[in-house]
This record gives structure tokens, sequence and C-alpha cells, in this order.
């Protein structure tokens, strides 16, 4: 017998869907009607009917490519680099070691996140590495406000998300499995690849995609690393808010990202799916 | 305390500088009378309290002088910092802004009033503000049909800097900043972040007005802009970092940008470009409707006081166009070339207008150009 009624069990999500229609699916209605409008003489919004909104998105093309290419190619540096650190804490680690590592992976969080890109901004400006490299002999370089400096801190800043997220999915790889992969003669390396990723997969895959929608809404880092040189949707949406105060197009861009993100979402779940499937059939 | 000390608190008392309590208390009269079992009249002047909230800029006002307002009055004080016009009006835009003072430059205030998120000024309650000590070019941009909606606060020139480190051909023109970054200097230059400011100098490189909104003039220097783009080491008004370190050396700023690099690097060199440029001023202003105008006035009044507002002269580094704050400042500064540019070298430069500002024309181009 279930503990709560079904009726009781409705009432209850009562909070949580006024919550979202409140901050959610308000929001995105105004920003979808503002799409449609025109910006007012002095800025803003002002009533209409109009599609140019999303023909002008094509003069942002290059904001669109960049944002693609650094969060998919971030989130990929991640999921590589992430992959190792999130094994051992999940396989190799055991007792309060796990703790301390998965506490030292979040240690960052404790500092705010435009403190710790703004360190990067000095690391990356003349007076940090360049100047070091220069006195170590490398000769001059230039690192700021350049694609390889804001990919440098993407991956730094997202990092910690993906090891958490890699974690909970090694995590969830009985050791039982791994055991009896040993028992049945495989070795340690090859049980990795023929038991343990394939498991993982759907993790692996929501890791990669949570990661990637993440820095796809990212504005700050390239801001500070990319100095107006490397730019993303979301410098694009900022500046038409903020700077030229045209809403209907910030707010259609807006929205090629919502569904951009949901296109992403639903892509993943397909893949998540089709992996776990392939598992069952094996 | 003897009669001279009496009388400044006296002076600072009628200008509405402290508050009817404080004056009490710093001159005795207040233990005196109590001692006496006298209580004081009713207030003579409004008591202050509360908060009250100041759209400023970055490095722009004295945490002393807030901090003394605040001893005064009681009245706490937030500040709210801005990057950019464009951005404090869009806050005011959204509805609610929560401020009581603004800090526009002169090219918003006439939006600000349009839209009434500011009232024309009861010059009754800034005793601290006369219009005959502040240059009249200045006093001309903060009046709207014959209303005063602003007062001077500091003002400045827009240019750039060249470091001459680096750079050992004379800068003089913007023809020699755009030239010179798409040629000799390539990946060197930085542009600002700022629409009115970048743009406008892009159509003074053809010779046109900084204010231009003709379509035609506008379409070259939208040209003009994306072929620099891809010679530029940035677009940010934060930029002084990169110049310091040698990144950048040559960067379009505001005066006080050169100022503050030129203290600190003997071989910044600031250029009011020979085609023209811009010359600016910020101002306070009243917020229309906001929730305690007592007090903000009160604050904006503070600030015009001349010994605090040369304080103010510490921090943002701005050139000031009051004479009676002038004659507390040290000759150095009031010499200075970059703050105080010889007349002849200002005469060519343009005020930014409103038109300029918020044309849908010039904010596309300048999106365009960042996004490039």
């Amino acid at each position: 017998m279930p503990i709560l009624s079904t009726k009781a069990a409705r009432w209850m999500l009562l909070p949580g869907c006024a919550l979202l229609a409140i901050t959610l699916v308000g929001p995105l209605l105004t920003t979808l009607v503002f799409s449609l409008g025109e910006r007012a003489a002095n800025g803003g919004y002002q009533p209409a009917l109009t599609l140019t909104n999303f023909i002008d998105i094509a003069t942002r093309s290059s904001a669109y490519l960049s944002t693609l290419k650094l969060a998919g190619l971030g989130a990929a540096a991640c999921a590589l680099v992430g992959m190792p650190v999130a094994y051992f804490i999940a396989k190799r680690l055991t007792g309060p070691w796990r703790f301390i590592m998965l506490f030292l992976v979040v240690l960052p969080f404790f500092t705010s996140f435009v403190a710790r890109t703004y360190a990067w901004y000095f690391i990356l400006g003349g007076r940090g590495l360049p100047a070091l490299l220069d006195w170590m002999g490398f000769g001059r370089f230039r690192l700021l406000n350049s694609e390889p400096a804001v990919f440098a801190g993407v991956v730094y800043a997202y990092l910690p998300i993906m090891i958490l997220t890699l974690f909970i999915a090694f995590d969830r790889v009985g050791n039982d499995l791994i055991e009896a992969s040993y028992d049945l003669g495989r070795g340690r390396i090859e049980t990795v690849f023929s038991v343990v990723l394939p498991l993982a997969l759907p993790g692996i895959i929501s890791g990669y995609t949570l990661v990637f929608m993440l820095l796809s809404g990212e504005y700050l880092i390239p801001m500070l690393l990319g100095g107006g040189k490397v730019y993303f949707i979301g410098n694009a949406i900022v500046d038409l808010f903020l700077q030229s105060r045209n809403w209907p197009l910030g707010s259609a861009i807006a929205i090629t990202l919502v569904l951009m993100l949901t296109l992403a979402a639903t892509l993943s779940q397909i893949a998540q799916r089709a992996t776990t499937h392939a598992d069952r059939a094996d | 305390m003897d009669r001279k000390e009496l009388s400044i608190w006296v002076e600072k008392y009628r200008r509405g500088d402290i508050s009817r309590r404080n004056f009490l208390k710093v001159t005795g009269i207040g233990a005196t009378m109590a001692a006496l079992g006298l209580r004081s009249a009713p207030a003579l002047a409004q008591e202050l309290s509360g908060t009250v909230t100041l759209a400023t800029w970055p490095n722009y006002q004295n945490q002393a002088n807030i901090d003394a307002f605040t001893a005064n009055t009681g009245v706490n004080v937030n500040m709210a910092i801005f990057g950019s016009n464009e951005e404090m009006m869009a806050k005011m835009q959204a509805g609610d802004s929560g401020f009581d003072i603004v800090v526009p430059s002169n090219y918003a205030i006439s939006p600000y009033a349009k839209a009434k998120f500011i009232e024309p000024l009861d010059l009754s309650l800034l005793p601290n503000y006369d219009p005959s000590v502040v240059d009249p070019r200045f006093v001309e941009q903060a009046t709207i049909d014959g209303n005063t909606y602003a007062v001077h606060k500091n003002w400045g020139t827009s240019g750039f800097v060249v470091n001459t480190d680096t750079v050992k051909t004379p800068f003089t023109s913007w023809k020699d900043y755009f030239d010179g970054i798409r040629g000799e200097y390539s990946g060197y230059g930085i542009a600002l972040d700022h629409p009115l400011d970048t743009v406008g100098f892009a159509l003074k490189y053809f010779g046109y007005s900084f204010n231009s909104i003709e379509d035609s003039q506008l379409k070259q220097a939208e040209e003009l802009l994306l072929d620099l783009k891809p010679h530029l080491f940035a677009i940010s008004s934060d930029f002084q970092p990169m110049i310091r370190s040698g990144d950048a050396s040559i960067a379009m700023c505001w005066s006080f940008d050169a100022k503050q690099l030129s203290r600190d690097m003997s071989t910044i060199q600031y250029v009011i470009a020979s085609e023209g440029g811009e010359i600016w001023s910020d101002f306070y202003t009243i917020i229309n409707g906001g929730q305690n105008r007592p007090a903000a006035y009160a604050l904006v009044n503070h600030m015009l006081e001349p010994t605090v507002n040369a304080k103010e002269f510490d921090v943002h580094g701005s050139a000031i166009s009051d004479s009676r704050v002038l004659a507390l400042l040290p000759p150095e500064v009031t010499t200075d070339p970059i703050l105080y540019p010889a007349k002849e070298l200002l005469t060519p430069l343009e005020f930014g207008t409103a038109e300029a500002m918020t044309n849908p024309h010039r904010t596309e181009i300048m999106a365009r150009f960042k996004a490039a």
C-alpha cells in the first residue's frame, strides 16, 4: 500500500508546480512575447508582431559558432581530464580518503566564481605566465583575449562539476561486476574498458551534456579572458539587453539558446537510453 | 570651542551638512540646554534618516565623504556601481530601480528627464550648488527647457593613450589610431566597449560629426570598425591592466584613465586627436518619486560642499569645473595637461548627444562590431 494516497501526493506537487510556473514558465513566455516585438525608440521593448528579430539572428552567427565550438570542446576536455580522477576517487579510494578528495574537488566553490576567473585574468595577463615564460627564455607570448585563454578558463571552472557527475556514474558500477570480470580472467585495464566504461557511459553522457549546457550560457569567462575577441551567445544577450537595449533581438536569441539546449538535452536522453539498452542486450 | 570653530559648525548646520542632533552634540549646545532643563525648539530642517542609494561609476566616490555624511546625518548610503549609462538606463527602464541619486553623463540627462526617471531639481535644497562657479557649457548640458535637472560633478575628454615605449611613430589623430592598429601595431590596440565613443571615433576618422546619425556615414564607420576588429587586442573599458602589463600599447580612453596610467607609467602619452573627439561631464541627478528625497538632496548638497568635493578628486582623479574647488586643489592638478587641456584643444571637441546615445543604428553597429 502506498504511504500517501494519490490525491494527497498530487496536492504536494502543487508548491513545486507553482514555483516552476512563476520562475520558469512566466519569464519564458515574457521572453517569447518580447522576441516578437520591436525595439522602442529609446531602447527597450514596444509591442509588435514580427519575425524580423529571428531573421536578424544571422548577424550573430559567429557568436553561435564560437559558443558551440568552445562549449563542445570544453565539455570534452573536462570529461577526458575528469574521468581518471572520478574513477580513482570512486573505485580506488575508500573510507575518509574518498570524502577528503571529494571535498578538495568542491573546495574552489568556496570562493566566488568572479574572483577565480579574475585570477586567471592575471595569470594569463602579460605580468603572469607570459612574464615567467619570457624569463625562462621561451620568448614573449601573449595569452589573454584568445580562444585558448577562454578554453583554459572554462575547463578550470567546470571541471569540478564534471568530476562530481562522473564520480556518481563510476560509483554506481557495482564492485561485484568488476570482481566477476577479474574472476573470468580479464586484466585491470581490460576491465575498465569492457566493463566499467560501458556501464558508466550513460552517466558520462549526462555529465558531458550538463557541462555543455552550462558552458553554452556562459558569458563571464569569455568577457574576462576573451576581452571582446571571443564572444559567446551569452555575451550577445547581455550586450543586447544592457548596451544596445534591443530587448526584442536579445529575447529572440535567448529563445534560440533555450531551444538549442532543449535539443541537446533530448539528444542526450536518446543517447543515454541507447547505451543502456545496448548493455542489456549483451 | 572657540568662536571661529562654532561659526564653522553653524555654517555647516545652515548648509545642511550636519543634522540638528549632531550640531547640538558637537557644539555642546545640546548638553548645556539639557543641563538647564531646556529642550530644543522643533527641528528647523527636516530630520534625516533611512537609506539612500547612489547609482554611480567604479572608483567614482570618496568613501570618506560618504562616511562623514552617514556620521553627520545617520543616513546610510548604498552604492550601486555601473559600467555604462546604458546599463543604468536599462535598470531604470525595467522599473523600480530603487535608486535615489543617479550619476549620468551629459548625454543621458535628457533621455532620463523625458522618461521622467529624474526630477527637475529643487535648487533651494542644494544651497551648495552655485551655477555661476561652473563652466557655462556644463550648466547648459544640465538644463532642459529652463529647468535644472542635474548638477555638475566632474568632467573630462575622450581620446586615446599611446605607450611610447613600444610605439615609436608619432600618434596625433584618429587616422593614426585606426591606420596604425591596422598596420604596424596590429594586435596591440584596444577599443572601448562603449557605443557612443567607439562609433563616434570611427566617424571622426572620416571627419564626420562625433554624433552623426546619417546612415551613409554610419555605414562607413561600421566598415572601418569591422576592418579594425581582427587587429585589436581587446574591446574593453577595463583595459588599464592590459596597458600596464605591456600586452597592448594603444587604447581609446577617457582622460581619467590616461591620468591614472600616466601617474604610474612615464611613457604614457594622452592624445586628444586632431580631428576632434568628445568632451563630457558627469552630474548628480535626483530620481523622480524616490523613497528618501530629503536625504538624497542632503547627500548631493554634501558632495557639492567645496572641501568635500575637493576630496572627491583624490578618488576619481577627474577634472572638476567648480572654481571654489579649483582654489582648494594643488596647482599641479589645475595645470595638468591631461586633466585641464589648453583651450584650443578643447574647442573642436563635441558633447555627446542623447540622439547619438539612443540611436538604434549606432548601438547595433557596436553590437555587430563586438559579435564579429
